[in-house]
């Protein structure tokens, strides 16, 4: 055991790296998100310019749950969220099912040509996507998320697949069941824990959407992390952006939470 | 079932191969080369000093991330599977928990805390926050790689005299080699690749390839652009080959 605690040492960068970049940014949300806004102009303009140093309130929240605007951009990044999950999904599992049954050069050439625009930069496919749907919209963006998410998807639910033995199947088909009997009654349910993972996966990532809604879409598909980016960086009210990620944090935090323990219950 | 499976994967292919034909037209518009093909955009690209020191960049702040991430994460991977912890799936996930939160939310985060210290503005603070993320994917590469080590040959080389850090040094870390590599080419990737982080953080001296596409991109659109796409695609694909050659490599 002393030789194990001494191991545990080894672990002290990471922790440093975590506290410093994960749970510090965090804790400053937090507390940001509860300073009034600064004062753009005037006299102090220059010590309040992002928020109102040692000011405590509930305001910001107010705001983003009581504005039209804010709850309609919330509704919306939501609905994006669940489309582009559903239709990744869809996707994701007929790509996953081939990987499946494919031979084992087959199962090497799909999953390669699936991450292949994971190792590109977004920007690139942005662009190249920007080229073929042409002007902005709903499905563009839509496009852009699950095109995004595809690869996530296709990796978690093939992993779910390949631990469910061909055997299985093979015996349902022994006893008298159809191809799609056999499909829906033995392969389907062994799979769905892995494919609750790639769900949770898929919404957590497009409830966090940003480049798709900014480069593809209209204003009317502007989500929540586009109004952080426009809060912080341009309009420099970071105690509304930082009230902002509170909410969005909540939200990806209730999907994860109800999603994590349908799984639960599953497996 | 299967030709549906890859006209999908065909159809996610197209916009990569779209945008990386359109770096060789000839034309001043967004078109695809006929049968003229021209490197006049990579050479305008690589002529401004802007691209260039934005490609400067992205090399140094790849190489500061690489070495902040993988020493930390082959630590933490070593220290994790070894430490005897009682709750261990609680802290690797903590460990992971950057992959899942949305980048926005840890960019913004960060550019407060950036801002307060002397940092701010440095090709480091960048480095850093590109860790961040690089962190637990490079983990996940070296936890799987140094599962993969058997325990018997280092408790060998323990039996034959070798103290605690030589076996390691002489038995595992070389065994993991190829989850080295692997961490390596995953961290250089994320770094090269990282657009979020770097909007919010990158300065105009410290910016790069990303942060610097990215106003071209919404704005003034010129083949250009694609060429500084190219070009990062370019940087990115010896990773993509290393990891192609080591999945295939495995059978």
């Amino acid at each position: 055991m002393t030789e194990a605690r001494r191991y545990r040492w080894l672990t002290a960068p990471a922790a440093a790296l975590w506290m410093l970049g994960v749970a510090l940014p965090l804790l400053l949300i937090l507390r940001l998100s509860v300073y009034s806004r600064g004062e753009i102009s005037g006299a102090r303009q220059f010590e309040t310019l992002f928020y109102q140093p040692e000011t405590w309130t509930l305001d910001n929240f107010v705001q983003v749950l009581t504005t039209p605007f804010y709850l309609n951009t919330l509704a919306f990044t939501i609905g994006l969220a669940v489309t582009s999950t559903v239709l990744t999904l869809v996707l994701g599992y007929v790509v996953a099912y081939a990987v499946y049954r494919s031979s084992p050069a087959g199962k090497v050439v799909l999953l390669v040509l699936v991450t292949l625009p994971k190792f590109t930069n977004i920007l690139v496919f942005v662009y190249g996507l920007k080229m073929i749907l042409g002007p902005s919209g709903f499905w563009p963006v839509v496009a852009a998320e699950v095109l995004m998410l595809l690869p996530y998807a296709v990796l978690t639910i093939a992993a779910a697949l390949e631990a469910v033995p061909f055997s299985l199947v093979e015996a349902a088909r022994g006893l008298g069941a159809s191809a799609a009997q056999a499909f829906w009654k033995v392969t389907f349910p062994l799979s769905l824990p892995g494919t609750i993972a790639a769900a949770t996966l898929a919404i957590l990532w497009s409830l966090g959407a940003f480049l798709g809604p900014y480069l593809l879409g209209q204003p009317a598909q502007y989500t929540i992390s586009v109004e952080i980016d426009r809060q912080m960086n341009h309009d420099l009210n970071w105690a509304l952006a930082a009230a902002l990620n509170v909410v969005l944090l909540g939200v990806m935090a209730i999907c994860g939470y109800s999603l994590t323990s349908i799984r639960r219950r599953l497996a | 079932m299967k030709r549906l499976a890859y006209l999908i994967v065909g159809a996610s292919l197209i916009p990569l191969a779209l945008s990386l034909l359109v770096s060789f037209t000839p034309s001043r518009f967004l078109e695809l080369p006929g049968d003229e093909w021209t490197l006049q955009w990579y050479r305008q690209v690589l002529a401004n000093p802007v691209w260039t020191r934005a490609l400067l960049n992205s090399f140094v702040v790849a190489a500061l991330t690489t070495l902040i991430s993988v020493p930390t994460a082959l630590a933490a991977a070593v220290g994790l599977s070894r430490g005897g912890w009682r709750r261990k799936p609680l802290w690797e996930t903590a460990l992971l928990a950057p992959l899942a939160l949305p980048a926005v939310a840890i960019a913004s985060g960060l550019l407060a805390v950036v801002r307060a210290t002397p940092l701010w503005g440095s090709h480091l603070s960048l480095a850093l926050a590109h860790s961040v993320i690089a962190t637990p994917v490079a983990y996940l590469a070296l936890r799987a790689s140094l599962e993969r080590v058997n325990p018997h040959l280092e408790a060998a080389a323990r039996g034959l005299g070798a103290s605690p850090r030589q076996a390691f040094r002489y038995v595992t870390l070389p065994l993991m080699a190829p989850g080295l590599i692997a961490a390596t080419l995953f961290t250089v990737v994320v770094s090269l690749n990282e657009v979020i982080l770097t909007l919010f953080l990158a300065t105009r001296d410290t910016s790069t390839l990303p942060g610097v596409i990215w106003p071209n991109l919404r704005f003034a659109i010129s083949p250009q652009v694609a060429a500084a796409s190219g070009l990062l695609f370019l940087l990115s694909a010896p990773a993509l080959a290393g990891a192609a050659w080591r999945l295939i490599g495995r059978r």
